[in-house]
């Protein structure tokens, strides 16, 4: 799917040009006039909803006023302008048809101040989005749902709760309109209020259900996001917009529960309205009796003579709390624990690792020196060799160097161990006793 | 409860088993003006003012002198301190706070946007300011003069902010008194908003007696 062109629009600057706005949104004479024609068209007073040049005079004569002089001239110049997006013409039949952007412009504007209530469709759309969303196997469909599907209805589910909104400011809007309303109906409004914001309460609560496979949606999508960038921000889009629903929802919830209290209040308040009249004169009496005068430093408002300030509070009590400054007295610190080196176990130590790699360098040595005698006399014998190793150094040496020996003569394929099962042994090592081994080059 | 008797003892509510988790700060919070109605984070709060009540008059009464007073309808009762009906008990000058005279008019005003005009649905701190800047113009002028404290009593940015600060403080201290609820830009008014009225009850019922005295 091409994003191209759509990520590129720039909505405003189109709109600007020309005179496009005027064409996608007409003057109120001529706007009404479309209106006039879709609700002709919706009660079937139209043949296969096409209608005449005529039935589009006599509509916009309608919305021009009666008695007025009805510019012809101008209207037709508006037909033309209307054929852009609303009007298309049938040549054949010389009649007019809407265009698919006139139904759009028109229904909307209906669904919208009709704003029917309905959650159960909206628990329709959530779950036909949820079944196909879980339909979709591919990423191509993932796409095609977040893109063509899911779009598709979001204006729906928004609309509900637009349409909470208003009915809610509906309801209090009556309740303020005092100066048409007698006391006595007063009475009836109120209850009808009050029964409004409970119908309204519970419709908050129908629609979060209603929206409660979204969670589903939520999860479902999660579980398909396989990472790919382009994806995962149209999902960010689905998730904003569900959690936006949910936000809007608390917010009219916590709308309702501030409201309602104050509905109850006006019941009281209600029997008083001679009460109130005299609440009124009294703000009155404090705003023209009361006077400005001036203190040490600044101008105060002294209420009129014989109204007191209440005394409300006492002065917060202040308590003497005492602790010591810490600036002054720092707490003490820990004292740093010294350890001092024993210079004798270093000295040791460093002996024994200094004898071990001297060690390992005289090994080494010796190992180099045996093979280097193979290479030249083509053989040696190991047994011997140990004993003079033994001899020179020491016998813990000589065995490394003999075991080092035998692992570097079995990884060169040119030199082969031979072990002759005859003891061999030495007069000056009696404890230590070798098989007899010859180290050979193979040529 | 005393020899026996079954005349509630001031030293009743000290027995409660919650009188450990709440009464210090209740009792702060009376002296300091707070008004406990069954509301939100006040609700455990009220109820162990209302399960000791007798005893937590008699308490304030005896050592302070003042009042434990309940008022309100139905499920708009509140719990207060009445340190103004007692001839201000032994409270000494320099611990009583006063409400000022610009947040008792300021009071009044919203009292009679929200319970005489109606406006059940004005929760917004800024829409408040707004609606007394322009929606009631007959006020306006008093307002200038005694908020604002200008000779100018038309409209003008230095009045209209020195109005906005004023009604901001106002609803910072009904707050405090637990008058209403506010957090950022919402707020709501509880049921001990009506006190203010009820204070001045007695001028009100009496103002035209007062009105035709001044004429």
């Amino acid at each position: 799917m091409d994003t191209g062109p759509i990520a590129n629009f720039d909505f405003i600057k189109i709109l600007n040009e020309d005179r496009t706005y005027r064409l996608l949104f007409p003057v109120r004479e001529v706007g009404m006039a479309i209106l006039e024609i879709y609700e002709a068209i919706g009660n079937n007073l139209f043949e296969d909803k096409k209608f005449t040049e005529a039935d589009l005079h006599l509509a916009f004569s309608k919305a021009h006023g009666v008695g007025e002089r009805y510019p012809k001239e101008v209207y037709s110049a508006h037909i033309m302008d209307l054929q852009e997006y609303f009007l298309d013409y049938d040549q054949p039949s010389q009649k007019y048809f809407f265009k698919d952007y006139a139904f759009k412009f028109c229904e909307h504007a209906k669904a919208t101040l009709i704003g029917a209530f309905n959650p159960t469709r909206i628990q329709n759309i959530c779950s036909h989005l949820s079944k196909s969303l879980q339909a979709k196997e591919t990423e191509e469909g993932l796409i095609f749902w977040l893109k063509e599907e899911f779009v598709k209805f979001e204006p729906d589910m928004r609309e509900q709760v637009d349409f909470l909104d208003r009915q809610i400011a509906n309801s209090i809007e009556q309740l303020k309109q005092r100066t048409l309303i007698s006391q006595d109906n007063f009475i009836a409004v109120l209850i009808a209020t009050d029964e409004n914001l409970t119908l309204s309460q519970t419709h908050v609560k129908e629609l979060r259900a209603a929206y409660s496979e979204t969670k589903i949606i939520r999860e479902v999508l999660n579980r398909k996001h396989t990472g790919i960038e382009e994806t995962g921000l149209l999902i960010r889009d689905v998730n904003l917009f569900f959690r936006y629903c949910n936000d809007r929802l608390n917010s009219i919830d916590r709308k309702l529960d501030r409201i309602q209290p104050k509905v109850k209040q006006l019941f009281t308040s209600l029997n008083k309205p001679i009460f109130n009249a005299k609440v009124e004169r009294f703000i009155s009496h404090l705003l023209d009796n009361s006077v400005v005068e001036y203190g040490d430093t600044q101008k105060f408002m002294s209420l009129p003579a014989g109204v007191e300030n209440p005394v409300l509070r006492y002065k917060a009590p202040s308590f003497t709390i005492l602790s010591p400054d810490k600036e002054l007295f720092p707490a003490k610190p820990n004292e740093r624990k010294q350890y001092v080196q024993n210079k004798e176990a270093v000295r040791a130590n460093t002996e024994k690792t200094l004898k071990v790699i001297k060690d390992a360098d005289v090994a080494r040595k010796w190992e180099d020196y045996i093979l280097s005698e193979i290479q030249l006399k083509g053989r040696i014998n190991l047994s011997e060799a140990f004993f003079t190793v033994a001899a020179d150094t020491d016998p813990s040496l000589a065995v490394t160097v003999l075991f080092n020996t035998i692992r570097r003569v079995y990884k060169t394929p040119s030199l082969k161990l031979n072990t002759v099962k005859k003891l061999y042994t030495n007069l000056d090592y009696k404890d230590i006793t070798l098989w007899k081994m010859e180290v050979i080059k193979i040529q | 409860m005393e020899n026996g008797s079954d005349k509630n003892s001031v030293a009743d509510f000290l027995f409660d088993p919650d009188a450990e988790e709440f009464f210090a700060e209740i009792d702060y919070a009376l002296k300091d003006g707070v008004h406990f109605q069954r509301e939100g984070k006040q609700f455990r709060s009220y109820n162990f003012i209302a399960s000791n009540e007798e005893s937590l008059r008699l308490y304030y009464q005896k050592f302070f002198n003042v009042d434990l007073a309940f008022e309100g309808e139905g499920a708009n009762t509140y719990f207060f301190l009445d340190f103004y009906g007692n001839d201000r008990g032994g409270i000494p000058g320099r611990h009583r706070h006063i409400m000022k005279s610009e947040h008792v008019l300021i009071g009044f005003i919203i009292y009679k946007m929200v319970f005489i005009d109606k406006e059940i649905d004005l929760d917004s701190v800024q829409r408040l300011k707004e609606k007394i800047r322009i929606d009631y113009e007959d006020y306006k002028p008093g307002l200038y003069r005694l908020i604002a404290k200008s000779k100018n009593t038309n409209p003008g940015n230095m009045n209209d902010n020195v109005l906005d600060a004023n009604v901001q403080s106002a609803l910072e201290e009904f707050r405090k008194i637990g008058w209403l609820t506010m957090e950022k830009d919402e707020f709501s008014l509880l049921p001990a908003f009506n006190r203010l009225v009820k204070i001045y009850e007695k001028h009100i019922l009496t103002i035209d007696k007062t009105l035709n005295r001044l004429r």
